[in-house]
């Protein structure tokens, strides 16, 4: 569904966030990008969904390149950016119109799917409370909500459950899981939570300093790397650390 | 959808606390300003054309200066608060949020036109002026809103901080003002020269004081307001063209 070529990106003229980057998400996967912080998660993203351009290298979005349709695939993604802001003097239900008019829905079709998503996220309730009384989770759930709103194909999710607590993260999980299975929505996901990326997602790309390190299945990864770790039911948290303490070690080397 | 930008942007900004705080102060402006005129005997001893132009004066003054806060607010505070990303994810295009803005800011001016209305009735009693006076609210005073607000909306998309975005809109704004501190003959040499002859907001006063005054025709007038659209023209295509290529989220 997604597909980039050597996607680059050099900030100022000097400063190389991200080097050439191959990445294939495909439809119905839960896919989860990781990386330790500043590896270009974010620039990446910012990229795929067409928010900034990249330096070189293409994006790809169902076998067409994303800078010649900037509108069909505004249409057809949802994103939830990094860290993010509400319009905190809305009501999470005047909030969720408010995007639904900007998507082009109709009257009736805004008030229906703005419900439609509210019991995705479980926010019925809390619907008419002004969105600066919500709790940090309840926001989260609302961003994510409003990333469904025109039903798109995939999700774009930067560091969804950042700063919430274990129930917190637990709900967006079960939110995630069930979206992917019962509407096969894809899922791009960051996060530093590895023990979670595990258990949701079917396919991890792990990036450092820019570059990808490795792209695959988690069962393939885990079996890939299971030689080279000296440990017993190796997991992905192992093969993360074991793929970038590797490559700082290297680093040591060159100096 | 851009008119539910607008909605959203008439809510956050005109008819929110600040919104409503600032069209108080210009209408007790206003009621301080006519009741000066009509009890202080000094005062009232100026001709009925220099209060009406003085009114006005102040009024857009104090109203571009309002816009300009506002404006520096619109897209640098979306970027503070972190709501920018997502609105530029939605179809709506750059120039579209621009421009949502820029009419948001008009509904402003528009406001303070309304309420400044049964003021300038009132001081233009029994002269022929009124016609003319809301030539220069609707039209002139428009266009100047407009060129102005949407200055304001380039540094606001081109810097990150809505404190630098205010800053360098009122620094431009206070050249074109330059003028009104110099004396006469300061105005006749060098650098105020050239502002005075170019400054459009020069060039609407001197316009106005021409028709009231000096009586000068149609199209002296017309002539003298050259700067005006210049300046109104450069203004909106500039923003516009800005707003297509600039990066929204650059300067961060
Ligand atoms: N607008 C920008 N201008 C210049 N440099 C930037 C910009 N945005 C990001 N960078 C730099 O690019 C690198 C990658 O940043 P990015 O935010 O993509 O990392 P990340 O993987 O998302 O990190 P994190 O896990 O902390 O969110 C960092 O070193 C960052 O300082
Ligand atoms: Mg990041």
């Amino acid at each position: 569904m997604i597909k980039t070529i050597g996607l680059r990106k050099v900030y100022n003229n000097d400063y190389e966030a991200v080097k050439h980057l191959d990445l294939n998400v495909g439809r119905g996967d839960i896919y989860g990008f990781l990386g330790p912080n500043g590896a270009g998660k974010t620039t990446t993203i910012r990229m795929l969904t067409g928010l900034i351009e990249p330096t070189e290298g293409m994006v790809f979005f169902n076998d067409r390149e994303v800078s010649k349709g900037k509108q069909e695939l505004k249409n057809n993604i949802g994103v939830l950016p990094e860290s993010h802001g509400y319009y905190e003097w809305m009501t999470g239900k005047q909030y969720l119109l408010f995007f639904a008019s900007l998507y082009g829905m109709n009257k009736a079709s805004r008030i229906q799917r703005t419900n439609d998503v509210l019991e995705m996220v479980d926010l019925t309730e809390k619907a008419n409370i002004r969105i600066h009384q919500y709790s940090r989770g309840m926001k989260q759930r609302l961003g994510i909500a409003r990333t469904l709103l025109h039903e798109p194909q995939i999700i774009f999710l930067d560091e969804p459950t950042l700063g919430l607590d274990p129930q917190g993260q637990k709900d967006i999980e079960n939110i995630l899981v069930q979206l992917n299975k019962e509407q096969g929505v894809t899922i791009f996901i960051t996060s530093h939570l590895l023990k979670d990326i595990e258990r949701i997602c079917n396919r991890v790309a792990i990036v450092q300093r820019g570059s990808l390190l490795v792209e695959d299945t988690i069962p393939s990864l885990l079996t890939t790397y299971e030689a080279m770790i000296e440990k017993e039911n190796v997991n992905l948290e192992d093969v993360f650390f074991f793929l970038t303490d590797e490559k700082r070690g290297e680093s040591k080397h060159d100096l | 959808m851009i008119y539910e930008l607008v909605k959203k942007e008439t809510k956050e900004h005109i008819f929110s606390r600040k919104g409503i705080g600032f069209l108080f102060i210009v209408s007790i402006l206003l009621s301080i300003m006519s009741f000066g005129f009509i009890s202080v005997k000094e005062l009232s001893l100026l001709d009925q054309p220099s209060i009406v132009m003085t009114t006005f004066k102040l009024l857009l003054g104090i109203n571009i200066l309002i816009s300009m806060v506002i404006g520096s607010t619109m897209v640098a505070g979306e970027k503070e608060k972190g709501t920018l990303e997502s609105l530029l994810l939605t179809p709506l295009t750059k120039r579209k949020i621009i421009i949502g803005k820029l009419i948001a800011i008009l509904v402003f001016w528009l406001t303070v036109t309304l309420i400044s209305l049964p003021y300038f009735i009132v001081l233009s009693n029994g002269t022929s002026m009124l016609p003319t006076i809301l030539f220069y609210l609707y039209v002139v005073g428009t266009v100047l809103v407009i060129s102005f607000s949407s200055i304001a909306l380039i540094f606001s998309t081109i810097l990150a901080s809505t404190k630098n975005a205010m800053i360098v809109g009122l620094m431009i704004f206070l050249i074109t003002l330059v003028p009104m501190f110099l004396s006469t003959t300061m105005k006749k040499a060098g650098f105020a020269k050239l502002i005075q002859s170019y400054s459009p907001i020069s060039a609407s006063m001197k316009t106005m004081k021409d028709l009231f005054i000096n009586k000068l025709g149609a199209l002296d007038i017309l002539v003298g307001m050259v700067p005006v659209f210049v300046f109104f023209v450069l203004a909106l295509s500039v923003s516009l063209l800005i707003s297509k290529k600039v990066d929204f989220l650059g300067g961060e």
